[in-house]
């Protein structure tokens, strides 16, 4: 049988959301790649590589033209050839992240950056990789119900997440037209993640998210995990997000 | 009683959907400020506001800090305060790209001049305080923020960042009084949409999808700017104008 290959972009460490999907992937037999985004990160990266087999990870920050070029080319030139692309990075976990400030405070160059690494990247490194992505391949994006709504100070998160989700659409569109690639999108509710901890009080926000939902819990990183592998490998869906947050957003606020 | 004032970034000529505002909100007493973008355009905006009574135009590029101060120069040395800023431009050199081949440097300049310029030009005019409180922000967006239209391409991304700007300024300068709308007008044949390819294809999809089997005239377009504009209900909202086309898939009845 033929290899089945992942690569992941946004594992941060252990309570990543992507590290729970990049487990979830290798369940179902395919060989994992992964990125770091610098030398801050590579040491936790490695680790979490090392205990997950994850073959190889490659140096990648979402701003550097370099580094997306290096990246992607390596890639290339070690022949993998992949089945499955996971983009889980969040803007808000980069470093020098503009958290808590207004838009008219935010210079152009403070919000570019937010939209280049919190959601371009998706449309350029699913580019760049084009060529090594199979007939048939699946993407999936990590999003955020920000996307829809306004967090005063926290703007720039929601803009780059409304951006991500209009990118999935169209990658949807294009790369399926160009190689019947499905690219398709999920929104969780949150979850202890580093990522979370830079917008605030975790404690607090899953503790009001928990009172918020009908069922009077937080969501699991495993079920997200779940879905996850589900929706890169069913063959009916394509351009989708799905909310994935015990019915939160089901519910009036 | 004192006249109004709106600021208008984005008549391009005659056709431009900024036009259509402008002309409704000159009707309804306000006094119009129009920029310009370059000189070879000069004539063609002048056209629509002559007739508006329009003395001052204003050069203005996104980005050139200089033409942006001279704007509150002006407004500062007359006395002159806004109720109503419209921001109707948007640019995309790489418009004919499929998304996943637009570079960064093209998203990143469209993203500026269509949604960021946004925010840069309300910043500005709020810090130098020549905005009323009790005025309002407008914008003009499109539904390929919602949806892959086929040939939008990368400005579906670009109207989204659009959108949620639009929410984000609404709850930030909320405090202020001040409110930030959009409309999303159906296609209209102006000089931006040239630049799309398969345009008229697309008017034509958007007419055969409309159960009223037409597409948004300026005119229209203009009374619900208006309507946003003046209504103090109304916040962070995106109201489409599109002859329902939006809310219709159409399926053709003879064989395919």
């Amino acid at each position: 049988m033929q290899d089945k290959n992942a690569l992941i972009i946004g594992i941060r460490d252990e309570e990543s959301i992507c590290y729970a999907i990049a487990k979830e992937i290798k369940r179902s037999g395919y060989n994992l790649y992964a990125t770091y985004q610098d030398e801050t990160t590579y040491d936790t990266i490695k680790r979490v590589a090392d205990e997950m087999g994850i073959k190889e990870i490659f140096r990648y920050d979402a701003r550097k033209d370099d580094d997306l070029t290096s990246f992607t080319e390596a890639v290339k030139q070690q022949g993998i050839s992949l089945d499955l692309l996971v983009h889980g990075i969040s803007y808000s976990t980069a470093r020098e992240a503009k958290l808590g400030v207004p838009l008219i405070e935010l210079t152009w160059e403070q919000f570019t950056d937010g939209i280049r690494v919190g959601a371009f990247s998706l449309a350029e490194v699913s580019g760049k990789l084009l060529d090594v992505m199979k007939e048939d391949a699946s993407i999936l994006a990590v999003s955020l119900r920000w996307s829809r709504w306004a967090v005063p100070n926290f703007n720039v998160v929601c803009c780059a997440k409304a951006a991500l989700e209009s990118i999935i659409r169209g990658l949807a569109q294009s790369l399926g037209e160009a190689k019947s690639i499905r690219v398709n999108g999920i929104s969780p509710g949150f979850v202890p993640t580093y990522s979370l901890s830079k917008v605030g009080n975790s404690l607090e926000i899953l503790e009001k998210e928990k009172n918020r939902s009908p069922l009077k819990a937080n969501v699991r990183k495993e079920d997200i995990a779940s879905l996850a592998v589900s929706i890169l490998e069913n063959r009916s869906i394509t351009g989708m997000i799905y909310p994935i947050d015990v019915g939160v957003e089901s519910v009036e606020a | 009683m004192r006249r109004k004032n709106a600021l208008v970034v984005g008549i391009a000529n005659a056709d431009s959907i900024s036009a259509g505002c402008a002309k409704e909100l000159h009707e309804n007493g306000y006094n119009i400020l129009p920029t310009y973008l370059n000189e070879k355009a000069l004539p063609h905006v002048r056209e629509v506001t002559d007739e508006l009574g329009v003395k001052t135009l204003f050069p203005f590029q996104v980005g050139n800090e200089e033409q942006l101060d001279a704007i509150v120069n002006y407004l500062q040395t007359n006395g002159l305060r806004l109720d109503v800023f419209l921001h109707g431009i948007a640019f995309a050199s790489e418009i004919k790209n499929e998304l996943h081949e637009v570079s960064w440097k093209s998203f990143m300049d469209s993203t500026r001049v269509s949604a960021f310029s946004m925010v840069e030009i309300a910043g500005k005019l709020i810090k130098a305080d020549v905005f009323n409180p009790g005025g309002c922000i407008l914008t003009l967006s499109y539904i390929g923020s919602h949806l892959a239209v086929e040939g939008y391409n990368m400005m579906g991304p670009v109207k989204s960042i659009l959108e949620a700007l639009v929410r984000g300024l609404a709850s930030e300068l909320g405090g202020k009084g001040i409110r930030v709308n959009a409309i999303s007008p159906g296609p209209v044949m102006t000089r931006a949409a040239g630049g799309i390819a398969g345009f008229s294809n697309l008017l034509r999809v958007a007419q055969n999808s409309s159960p009223l089997d037409r597409t948004a005239t300026l005119e229209d377009i203009g009374k619900m700017a208006y309507q946003v504009i003046a209504n103090p209900s109304i916040n962070g909202s995106v109201y489409l104008v599109d002859c329902g086309s939006s809310v219709v898939i159409p399926v053709p009845r003879e064989e395919y």
